[in-house]
């Protein structure tokens, strides 16, 4: 993580006109990070073009959040990240350094299930279940804002998260019964 | 994405330090990762501003309000601070939730524009250092049908449009670490020429509380994480039932925000009547010169420059009462 490490045509550039520009420079090269995902901590080594995404996914072997678009237009990788829902792959690892990230895999486990994770079952709001994961966050972050939101604002709430099955239909039921209070 | 080195600061002097050098400068870094994940651009070091405290934050003032450059779109939208209702509508229609919690208002303002051709790494262009314009030729459905020079790409920023109907000004940091001050118009007008080379680094937007009737319209191709093919905004200012002041810019159809100047002096005076407003817009959009896949382009900016006078006139009317 030292500064020589990016590369001549800054770094000295700098020294040259003998003062530092000031802040931390990380990278290009590996830097640790501290996060704290689904209530656990983890550190891990990252560069400063690792996405938060590729972090979770490839570096921290935490699959809940899918990557499909890789430019944030589809909402299958979306996250928590300090409560706002977020595309990970639009958000850099060293954005969300210090930071705490929520999945649909933190919300609840198979037998303990969270009441959007359950509804979603038992209305089988899912054909390939690829979009799941971020329709469940994006539900969730629907939710902690607002427990009773109606059916138009939860469309809204889920419009940045695309389903290619088309099983909107059903999503939107599953969550519009949590919200109801019933599944 | 190529490797990067990264570097967070917390003021502008040692922002503006490492960007003399080379550096990039990264807000919510939408349009910056989005460019250089297609390989468009490959900086060796980005500048993250996030901890620049001095940007952050809406304050009211007496003149209206203060919004920091690194004001998210979500905060924009459901911030209060009794902001004006196009300001809102223009933040809450942008995007989708996952966006508008990380995109900022100085990057909605700097971001590159929607061309295909730009954002294809295979294709050269002007605007990429090579020559000519695909788009001409090519698909342009997308593109500009007013006031563009070589190049018709559309900066598609929403809130561009109705901050300088409201008049609002650009705060920053000139490369030499001055402030500076200027009508944000002129900020994007000078943006226009070289996206990548802003006049300042936008530090806030001053937006003054001259206009009680304020409005944003828009149509997109879809409802989601799109850009609008057309929008409108309006300020507008009634006296004694009439209209006493208006201004109206369009967005989604010119390199630009476009000023409907002759919107101000149709109306001036005026009853604010729906009929009124229907000619207004088709009069505004008398010079548009769509490319060949364009014209629909105009029948929308007409459709929402109606809408957005309307909606603001009843605002103003509601205001006023």
């Amino acid at each position: 993580m030292s500064a020589a490490a990016i590369g001549p045509s800054l770094v000295s550039n700098g020294k040259e006109d003998g003062r530092e520009a000031g802040g931390e420079v990380l990278g290009p090269g590996p830097v640790k990070i501290r996060l704290e995902v689904d209530g656990r901590v983890r550190e891990v080594e990252v560069e400063p073009r690792t996405t938060l995404s590729e972090c979770l996914r490839d570096l921290l072997g935490l699959t809940a959040p899918k990557e499909a678009c890789g430019l944030g237009a589809c909402g299958s990788c979306s996250v928590l990240l300090d409560g706002k829902l977020v595309s990970s792959c639009s958000v850099l690892a060293l954005d969300a350094e210090g930071g705490k990230i929520l999945t649909a895999a933190g919300l609840g486990t198979p037998d303990r299930m969270h009441p959007l994770q359950r509804s979603f079952v038992e209305n089988d709001a899912l054909q390939c279940g690829f979009c799941t994961p971020g329709m469940i966050v994006a539900a969730q972050a629907c939710l902690s804002r607002n427990p009773k939101a109606g059916p138009e604002e939860i469309r809204a709430a889920l419009s940045g998260n695309l389903c290619r099955c088309g099983t909107y239909t059903r999503i939107f039921e599953a969550v519009e019964r949590v919200a109801r209070g019933g599944r | 994405m190529k490797r990067f080195a990264y570097v967070r600061v917390e003021d502008a002097g040692t922002a503006l330090s490492w960007a003399a050098k080379g550096g990039r400068f990264k807000a919510g870094g939408l349009d910056l990762l989005d460019r250089m994940k297609r390989g468009t651009l490959a900086p060796e070091l980005l500048i993250d501003l996030a901890g620049w405290k001095e940007a952050r934050g809406i304050r009211t003032t007496e003149e209206g309000w203060s919004l920091g450059s690194l004001t998210t779109l979500a905060d924009l939208a459901e911030s209060g601070h009794g902001l004006p209702a196009g300001i809102r509508e223009a933040a809450e229609n942008t995007a989708t939730p996952q966006v508008r919690n990380r995109a900022t208002l100085g990057g909605n303002l700097c971001q590159t524009p929607r061309c295909w051709y730009f954002h294809d790494a295979e294709i050269s262009c002007a605007k990429k250092g090579g020559a000519g314009c695909p788009a001409r030729e090519g698909r342009n459905e997308g593109h500009a049908v007013l006031s563009y020079g070589e190049c018709p790409a559309v900066q598609g920023g929403n809130l561009a449009p109705i901050l300088c109907a409201l008049g609002a000004w650009a705060l920053g940091r000139e490369a030499d670490g001055a402030s500076r001050r200027m009508p944000l118009a002129d900020f994007c007008k000078a943006l226009e020429t070289d996206w990548d080379r802003a006049p300042l680094l936008l530090e806030r937007i001053e937006v003054p509380k001259t206009f009680p009737g304020t409005s944003h319209v828009e149509v997109r191709h879809r409802d989601s994480f799109d850009w609008a093919v057309a929008s409108a905004a309006v300020a507008m200012r009634l006296e004694g039932g009439r209209i006493a002041e208006v201004r109206a810019w369009l967005g989604g159809v010119a390199p630009g925000p476009w000023r409907a100047a002759s919107v101000e002096k149709d109306l001036a005076g005026l009853d604010p009547k729906p009929g009124t407003f229907r000619k207004a817009a088709e009069a505004a959009l008398r010079e548009a010169r769509p490319l060949s896949e364009g014209a629909y382009k105009v029948a929308m900016a007409r459709h929402v420059l109606e809408k957005a006078l309307e909606r603001a006139a009843a605002r103003a009317a509601e205001e006023g009462r």
